[in-house]
């Protein structure tokens, strides 16, 4: 979707997720889906939070305080801080050479000021108390309706404390103390073994990001949590020519991770990967268009659940009756072999959250047990609404905005079937195997997500590659054709980028090998 | 009028400029941005959210000893600058050289004064958030007023949107400008639900903007508005796929900005490098049916992409991308025309314009459609800018006879964009004004689409 302008074109009630980086996808990594309870083993013992932006920023806790009581001075029943301090570097290599890089810094904190329903929102790029106060000043005017409320007193704000969190993205060390010719040796060794391994291969192009995030939260209960967020990708893609053709195409990790994720191997992995998806492209030939089964391919394909059901399980859109699965908890949406969930506990995967941005814990949310929905994604507005607990879901893009209800780490657990016997079940359809993005309108339950490669099944096996072909369905009649589950769940090690009303976050998803009874495949043929 | 932010800002600018070269940089560029926005949404009667703050933020391009980086911050304090320069160019040394990067020829450099392109109302940009809060509360009323009429109303949903913003661009050859814009939008949004379709809701929103208070209209356009958002949502009423098979596809004036955005992106200095597009070497060839022309014009007034100079400081000047169908020129920064061995134009898109073929729009072109689909919007779907293919999810109307017979979901098209745009049929005169493509409906000759059922023995239908 383009937003232009900073206008309001997000109200269209779509989201939509891209691969993180330019145009991003990788191969699965096994990780055990099980059902681990991490909060017991890897909780870490409260930090003393306000030790960073203190020693920085000379932020207080009364100035917390006094933040907090300015933002509940004019009738609201709910208030936020929510401190961020961000680095991030991006590094490319083209065709051999580091010759560009870009660096950015954000800081900032934001004011949300709950009353009922309504949400008012400020943010400052300052940290001076004046600045904060201001902010919280105009926050709590706007949860007001723009004024000021008749002889309003500010409720009292809990002492803050610190409170335990979970730990799932250790590093060795932040990223900003890893220099730079550390991150160029990646490089190197991926461009390196890129231009040597085929001679059709003509332009290399690699992306490099680390960034971390430094997160303070303080809120009107009392709760008060601080993290260090790192992310890492590396993104390896080549232009190919054979016979005057050209073909491009790219292979990526992201994580919340430190350097050490990158092993020789994997960097090597991802050359070889980038390499053989782009060359394979030569073989590709095109599949007839329209209605076929599909066997969609673990990990990445957990895209499928994300557009098909995710977004429509967010509570925001069913607590306004706008999802087409609101008011449908405890019904069958699905057949016996689909359980479906949302796990923000997944250590170093890219929507691992060790609280969520509004002061929620952390946890697994079954969404859908056996095919019958369980359980919407709650932030602190919706769970009050429904008088139910927070699923830790309420996210937000940084400072600049209030959280709502998003997915962490989305996936399928695992069927009975044997990946083998699922191909072999189907006569004429689509392999579908790597995927760059998708999108979803949240009220008639139609998504639609792109395949850049796959290949043609026929008589059960799988014949020739073909690729950029996109997929359109419906959310629960694609669940309903849900005919087989393999017994090979698998996270996308690849990060996605999930957009929605105009905030982006990191999320993660995955899937076993998954037969679609059909589905609506675009392409050329008929 | 300059006024205080921009003399703030440009200060920063300078200061950078400067930090820069004690860093170590023989060339610079800085651009300082600020904005301050209100942010206005109902929903069902009452306030859903309000936001509003001033963001800001110091981008610098650094050239050091032939090496190029590019840096930003958010954090402006005098403090932090030095520290953040330090780093900077320290990452920038690590960098391998890359001789052909530099600020554009200051022969190039746009001149002041600044022309009056009708960017900035001064109404606007003193106007108190209680009237954006006003405008929000006004158009959720009229919103939720056109969805009852409609009926089934399942959520109406009205806002408001402000922006008033600063952009100074300095470079180390002497290049200072500015441009202050102001903007306010108005959007409604209608979800309702389609009886017997198993609880699906059709969903239409609609909005408008203008850089001047005045131009966003009163009363009778704002219900207009409202209206034309439950309309869309009504419009998809009972929405299925349609036959599969080649046919025309019109593509609604708003959506076609999909399509222009995946062909400008072939039109990169990059994308052509790194040789990822299509029309790559192809300058001066037909690439397209002879009734497109796609123009580049920056001083358009109160365009949502006007400006006076543009990233790299040089003056902004109107030129043809394709001209009669023929490739003419590329979006080239000073950078990549010489990587390229070409003439330097522009390294991004200002306003876009197509040229008219003839007149008449959506509903002109929709009535002379025989039998085919007219698309209102894409969903997902992708574009191969290497080769060209692509294939895109749609939402739209199924037309018979000029007439809609049914809308339309469920449906992909694919093919190819040297196909598609050599069998481009007509222009509309109906360009979407309120962003920077200004796209008009644009009807196609045969594309292959692909609907319900391709299963032997199964009707086209």
């Amino acid at each position: 979707m383009m937003a232009e302008h900073g206008a309001p074109v997000d109200l269209g009630r779509r989201s939509f997720l891209v691969a993180a980086t330019a145009a991003t996808v990788a191969a699965p990594v096994l990780l055990g889906l099980g059902c681990q309870s991490l909060a017991s083993s890897q909780a870490a013992p409260p930090a003393p939070p306000l030790e960073y932006f203190e020693d920085a920023f000379g932020i207080t806790s009364g100035d917390l305080d006094r933040v907090l009581r300015q933002a509940l001075a004019n009738g609201g029943d709910y208030s936020d801080l929510y401190f961020q301090h961000s680095q991030g570097t991006w590094i490319v290599m083209e065709d051999g050479k580091v010759n560009r890089a870009f660096t950015s810094v954000s800081l900032g904190m934001g004011v949300r000021v709950l009353k009922g329903e309504q949400t008012g929102y400020a943010f400052s790029q300052e940290l001076s108390l004046p600045a904060m106060l201001e902010a919280a000043k105009a926050a709590a005017s706007l949860a007001n309706g723009g004024g000021q409320a008749p002889g309003a007193r500010g409720l009292e704000v809990r002492p803050l404390r610190p409170r335990p969190r979970l730990d799932l993205y250790p590093q060795a060390q932040p990223w900003d103390q890893v220099g730079v010719p550390q991150r160029l040796e990646l490089l190197r060794r991926v461009g390196g073994r890129m231009a040597a391994s085929d001679g059709r291969v003509k332009k290399t192009l690699l992306q490099f990001h680390d960034g971390q995030s430094r997160v303070l939260l303080a809120n009107s209960d009392g709760v008060l949590l601080s993290d260090l967020r790192p992310r890492t990708s590396l993104f390896a893609s080549c232009v190919a020519e054979q016979n005057g053709r050209r073909e491009s195409n790219y292979r990526d990790l992201t994580t919340r991770a430190g350097l050490e994720v990158y092993t020789p191997a994997l960097l090597d992995d991802l050359a070889d990967g980038a390499v053989k998806r782009t060359l394979e492209l030569f073989e590709a030939r095109p599949l007839g268009a329209g209605e076929m089964p599909c066997v969609l391919a673990p990990g990445s394909a957990g895209i499928l659940l994300h557009e098909a059901i995710g977004h429509g399980l967010e509570a925001d859109f069913n607590r306004r009756r706008v999802s087409t699965y609101a008011e449908r908890l405890g019904q069958r949406v699905a057949g016996e072999q689909v359980t479906v969930v949302d796990d923000g506990t997944i250590p170093h995967a890219h929507g691992a959250i060790n609280f969520d941005d509004e002061g929620g814990m952390s946890q697994r949310t079954v969404l859908v047990e056996k095919g019958v929905l369980r359980s919407y994604l709650h932030d602190r507005l919706s769970a009050r609404w429904y008088k139910c607990d927070s699923t830790g879901s309420g996210r937000r893009q940084s400072f600049e905005y209030a959280p709502m209800p998003r997915m962490r780490a989305t996936f399928m657990e695992a069927g009975p079937h044997d990946p083998a016997e699922i191909i072999a079940s189907v006569k004429k359809g689509l392999y579908a195997v790597q995927f760059t993005n998708g999108q979803v309108n949240i009220g008639a339950g139609d998504f639609s997500f792109y395949v850049k490669s796959g290949y043609a099944i026929e008589n059960g096996k799988l014949t020739h590659p073909v690729k950029d072909v996109n997929i359109i369905g419906n959310g629960p009649q694609a669940l309903a054709r849900i005919s087989m589950v393999g017994n090979d769940p698998a996270l996308a090690t690849a990060g996605y980028m999930c957009g929605k009303l105009g905030q982006t976050v990191p999320v993660s998803q995955g899937l076993p090998t998954t037969l679609v009874s059909a589905i609506n495949v675009g392409g050329t043929h008929g | 009028m300059a006024s205080q932010a921009l003399a703030d800002l440009t200060r920063v600018a300078e200061q950078a400029l400067v930090a820069a070269k004690q860093a170590g940089a023989q060339e610079a560029s800085a651009n300082v941005t600020r904005s301050r926005f209100v942010d206005v949404g109902f929903r069902d009667g009452g306030l859903e959210k309000a936001s509003s703050s001033i963001r800001q933020g110091l981008t610098v391009r650094l050239f050091l000893d032939g090496r190029y980086a590019l840096h930003s911050t958010s954090d402006l304090r005098p403090e932090a600058l030095a520290g953040f320069m330090d780093k900077a160019a320290a990452l920038t040394r690590l960098l391998e050289p890359d001789p052909q990067r530099s600020l554009a020829e200051p022969a190039r450099y746009a001149r002041g004064p600044a022309p009056d392109l009708g960017l900035m109302d001064q109404t606007l940009r003193q106007s108190p958030t209680a009237l954006w809060m006003d405008l929000g509360r006004e158009m959720e009323g009229l919103s939720r007023a056109a969805g009852q009429r409609a009926g089934q109303l399942v959520s109406a949903q009205g806002g408001s949107y402000m922006e008033v913003s600063q952009d100074v661009l300095a470079t180390s050859y002497g290049f200072l400008g500015s441009q202050e814009e102001t903007g306010g939008f108005v959007v409604a949004s209608t979800v309702l639900m389609d009886p017997g379709q198993g609880g699906k809701r059709r969903s239409g929103h609609w909005w408008r903007g203008s850089h001047r208070l005045a131009g966003l209209g009163g009363g009778e356009q704002l219900t207009a508005l409202a209206s034309t958002a439950a309309a869309r949502a009504l419009r998809q009423m009972g929405a299925r796929p349609g036959p599969s098979g080649p046919f025309p596809v019109l593509v609604e004036n708003q959506a076609a900005s999909r399509l222009l955005g995946d062909l400008l992106g072939c039109l990169s200095g990059a994308t052509l490098h790194q040789e990822r597009s299509y029309l790559r070497g192809r300058q001066g060839q037909a690439v397209a049916a002879p009734l497109l022309t796609i123009n580049d014009q920056p001083l358009l007034q109160e365009g949502f992409g006007s400006r006076w100079y543009d990233g790299e400081g040089v003056a902004a000047q109107a030129f043809n991308l394709v001209e009669g169908g023929v490739l003419r020129d590329f979006y080239l920064d000073t950078y990549y025309a010489r990587m390229l061995g070409l003439k330097p134009t522009t390294g991004g898109h200002s306003n876009v314009i197509l040229a008219p073929s003839q007149p008449g729009g959506f509903a002109e072109m929709l009535a002379g459609l025989e039998r085919g689909l007219a698309v209102t919007s894409f969903l997902g779907g992708n574009f191969n800018s290497t080769t060209g293919d692509f294939s895109y999810g749609l939402q739209g109307l199924w037309v018979e006879g000029g007439q809609v017979a049914h809308a339309v979901e469920g449906m992909n098209m694919a093919g190819n964009f040297d196909g598609l745009w050599r069998s481009l049929q007509r222009v509309g005169d109906d360009p979407f004004p309120y962003t920077k493509l200004r796209t008009p409906s644009l009807l196609f000759g045969e594309l292959r689409l692909s609907g319900a059922s391709l299963a032997p023995g199964a009707s086209a239908q």
